[in-house]
């Protein structure tokens, strides 16, 4: 199996936490939905507020360890 | 990479119940009730289900709907353009040759369901709001129609009504 990195234990890391960071982006939009929920009647909007700007630099941060890792070459 | 992947989503679900829901506020119930949704097995340990916060209700419901909607179909759509994982590998070994055409299928494939999935939701929440807009069962709001309509079309078993189904008409 040529190009699949993985990990002493056979995992491959990288490409769980690309996968991972692909599906936050689909989560991170998913928040707006109970937030709208808080908004409409009148509960605390913070902790989806919160976790919204939490995961903007969750994915900032993958963002930057990918291109660190060279995946941003060519992708 | 599906069993990370599994334990960080739940991980990343469980936070709002952590955050802003006293009953789930230990971490180890927080994490069960959002492994609960995501995997759409619908067991809790939410003991008082009408004393959640509407927005929270709501995230709970809605775990359960991204979960029916499949993890794994989400991750198929992702998987090509991420190169992740051996099903790039495996698709060489066993039929060298179609890959791209296998991702470009997969990838079709997954969007296709989505639309479906999205569109059946709209008609089941449409079909519950009509019931209680035109009286035939005035339990029913719009709230409780998106909620329920999100747990059924995950073939979850989540409610915001500690009785389930019961409280509403017959109709429904």
């Amino acid at each position: 199996v040529h190009g699949l990195r993985t990990s002493r234990f056979g995992v491959d890391i990288r490409g769980s936490l690309n996968l991972v960071g692909w599906l936050l982006q689909f989560l991170g939009v998913a928040f707006l939905f109970p937030a709208a929920i808080a908004v409409i009647y009148g509960e605390p909007i913070w902790p989806f507020q919160g976790l919204g700007r939490d995961h903007v630099g969750l994915r900032l941060g993958a963002s930057c360890a990918h291109v660190w890792q060279g995946g941003g070459r060519g992708s | 990479v599906v069993s990370l992947v599994w334990l960080l989503i739940a991980v990343f679900g469980s936070l709002p119940y952590l955050l802003a829901e006293p009953q789930l506020s230990r971490p180890v119930d927080a994490l069960f009730e959002s492994m609960s949704g995501f995997s759409t097995t619908s067991s809790s340990v939410v003991t008082d289900v009408e004393g959640l916060s509407r927005s929270i209700a709501m995230w709970r419901q809605f775990t359960v709907w991204v979960g029916g909607l499949g993890i794994i179909v989400l991750a198929l759509g992702g998987l090509p353009r991420l190169r992740v994982g051996g099903r790039q590998a495996m698709a060489k070994q066993e039929m060298p040759g179609p890959e791209f055409a296998l991702e470009a299928t997969i990838r079709e494939v997954a969007r296709r369901f989505v639309v479906l999935y999205i569109a059946i939701t709209a008609a089941e929440i449409l079909a519950l709001a009509t019931l209680g807009l035109t009286g035939v069962d005035a339990h029913m709001n719009l709230y409780r129609a998106v909620a329920h309509s999100f747990t059924t079309l995950g073939t979850g078993g989540f409610s915001t009504e500690a009785r389930s189904i019961e409280p509403f008409a017959a109709a429904t």
